[in-house]
């Protein structure tokens, strides 16, 4: 009887001493999991698509390397555990990252469409001044309607600042920016001829 | 003591069988272990990420999302057989997904870095087809008085055009690309409705020709006076004896296109007139005036189907009082359907005309492809 039991015994603690390596470790993974989530819902993907995408990739070499361990015999997750760690505190800087960038897109925004606005306007009170061109009223027209269209631009990319899509904004209002800028220097060159 | 002794050889028999024991079913056990599919899996895994850093997401994502389907798919049942116990495990279907998944991805792979690289010179070509477009538009047609759909389709398309270039700049060719069509499609409309607009105003080319080539064989062959209008060019020419004696530019109606239809339409009327007035300075607001006889016998006639057909308001008068006069010079057009000059200009006309001086108005004197493809030759 006493035979058995430390036979037993024995045995039991040699399971136990060769499996002590052999947990997943869960709860870091489900922090990882939803730290790279975490990213993603605040732009991560948009923002900043490279590093996110170097998360997506490493987080499915750690999902393979936990279910080759868990397939072994003897499996050990120290490894893993490392990775997990390693993965979590990147995914905690990516997102600093995106903080950081839509904080200066945000502000490259706001510059551009008070910017734009101003341009706008001066391009009305040019327009106003101009002398007539040899284009005629036709002419006008088409620099009015221009303006138009510059400042329905404007509005359009603030409909969009409003639904959060800030990479779309800015490339509309950089757009119209340049748009209205050509039609103040050709209003000026005009403005300068007649003036000389 | 030998009791002792006896017991304690028999514990560490017992313990030494045992782990003879353990270690036997641990080598049975290890050898009959199953080996999942690592490396596929760890291939499908590098398949992905390469696909991804060659911008699957933006040129091959249908094929990117299947390559993740299918790993996904592998892992899924690795983790099902994982937990299976080890003498019922089978990794076939893991093996199969797994390398779907690093064919896919090499697909994915492929397509995105054709695509990224004809798209890169493609959207290059087509930028440069529309702001070509976007050029001729601006030359033949923006001086026109289009109307505003026509201008601000134009201008809307002038500005997606700026994002494409702006994106493109960025090296976002896929973003380029959609907005180069939407651009585009934009462009084309405009072009097609401001073309079609001339095109319908030059189907009167062959009765202008007419007109004014009989009204200059008239003057070569009377030795009489001949003003000569033409409308696109904004010119108006004296003639004597059939050459040219005289060559002015002119302003007329913002809605110059057309022939006038009636009192406050802006047109300036298209036909042959002749002179009915002179009004020197003190009969004249316009400096000096030539007033004309609109409305002829076929601008009454046109009148009066217009109205038949309800084309226009009965209560809409035909007009009239339409003058060649001074006051112009002013670089757009801005009459109410006359045709205005310089001042000095308008000396030398009135000097030279007289009543019943012959007026022909044309819509031009040239066919539209000649000014087309004169523009395009000025560039």
């Amino acid at each position: 009887m006493k035979n058995k039991f430390v036979l037993g015994f024995v045995m039991i603690s040699f399971v136990v001493l060769l499996s002590s390596c052999a947990k997943v470790p869960q709860a870091e993974l489900d922090a990882l999991t939803a730290a790279i989530e975490d990213a993603r819902a605040n732009g991560a993907d948009v923002f900043l698509p490279t590093e996110f995408a170097a998360l997506q990739d490493s987080m499915n070499a750690i999902n393979t390397m936990v279910e080759e361990q868990k397939g072994k015999l003897f499996g050990n997750f120290k490894a893993v555990s490392a990775k997990v760690a390693e993965l979590t505190a990147t995914a905690a800087t990516v997102k600093g990252n995106v903080e950081t960038r839509k904080a200066e897109v945000k502000t490259e925004v706001d510059n551009l469409m008070v910017e734009v606005s101003t341009l706008v306007g001066e391009a009305k009170g040019l327009v106003a001044k101009a002398p007539r061109g040899k284009e005629g009223a036709a002419a006008v027209e088409a620099i009015k309607t221009e303006i138009g269209v510059v400042e329905t631009a404007i509005s359009e990319a603030a409909g969009k600042l409003e639904a959060g899509d800030l990479m779309g904004t800015l490339d509309q209002l950089k757009a119209a920016k340049e748009k209205v800028t050509a039609i103040t220097t050709e209003l000026n060159d005009v403005i300068a001829k007649v003036k000389k | 003591m030998r009791q002792r002794a006896k017991r304690r050889k028999t514990v560490i028999t017992t313990v030494v069988l045992g782990l003879m024991l353990f270690l036997v079913a641990g080598g049975w056990a290890y050898l009959k272990w199953p080996d999942p599919p690592m490396e596929e899996l760890r291939n499908a895994a590098e398949a992905i990420s390469v696909a991804r850093d060659a911008e699957a997401a933006k040129y091959a994502p249908e094929l990117l999302h299947e390559t993740i389907a299918l790993f996904d798919s592998a892992m899924v049942h690795l983790k099902t057989e994982n937990s299976r116990f080890f003498l019922s495990r089978d990794f076939t279907r893991v093996d199969f997904f797994a390398r779907e998944a690093t064919i896919k991805g090499a697909q994915a792979l492929a397509k995105a870095s054709a695509k990224a690289r004809s798209v890169h010179h493609t959207t290059a070509a087509t930028l440069e087809d529309l702001e070509n477009m976007a050029a001729e538009f601006k030359r033949v047609y923006a001086p026109l008085p289009l109307n505003k759909p026509v201008r601000e389709s134009f201008n809307q398309a002038v500005m997606i055009l700026s994002e494409a270039r702006l994106a493109r700049e960025k090296s976002d060719y896929h973003i380029a690309e959609v907005k180069l069509e939407k651009a585009g499609r934009l462009m084309r409309e405009s072009v097609k409705k401001a073309h079609s607009m001339l095109a319908d105003y030059f189907s009167d080319y062959s009765k202008w020709k007419e007109w004014a080539e009989t009204a200059m064989a008239t003057s070569a062959r009377q030795g009489n006076t001949l003003i000569l209008v033409d409308k696109m060019a904004h010119r108006l020419w004296v003639y004597q004896n059939g050459k040219i004696k005289a060559d002015f530019q002119v302003e007329l109606g913002p809605q110059w296109i057309g022939p006038k239809l009636h009192k406050g339409d802006q047109a300036t009327p298209e036909g042959v007139y002749k002179v009915v007035q002179k009004k020197e300075r003190h009969r004249t607001i316009y400096y000096k005036a030539l007033l004309i006889n609109y409305p002829n016998n076929d601008d009454r006639a046109r009148y009066q189907r217009n109205i038949a057909d309800k084309k226009i308001s009965r209560r809409l008068e035909i007009g009239g009082l339409i003058e060649i006069h001074g006051h112009g010079g002013r670089g757009f057009d801005w009459t109410n359907g006359c045709v205005a000059l310089d001042n000095k200009d308008m000396d030398i006309v009135f000097s030279l005309a007289r009543e019943n001086t012959p007026v022909v108005i044309v819509g031009s004197l040239e066919p539209l492809e000649k000014i087309i493809s004169n523009d395009k030759a000025k560039q």
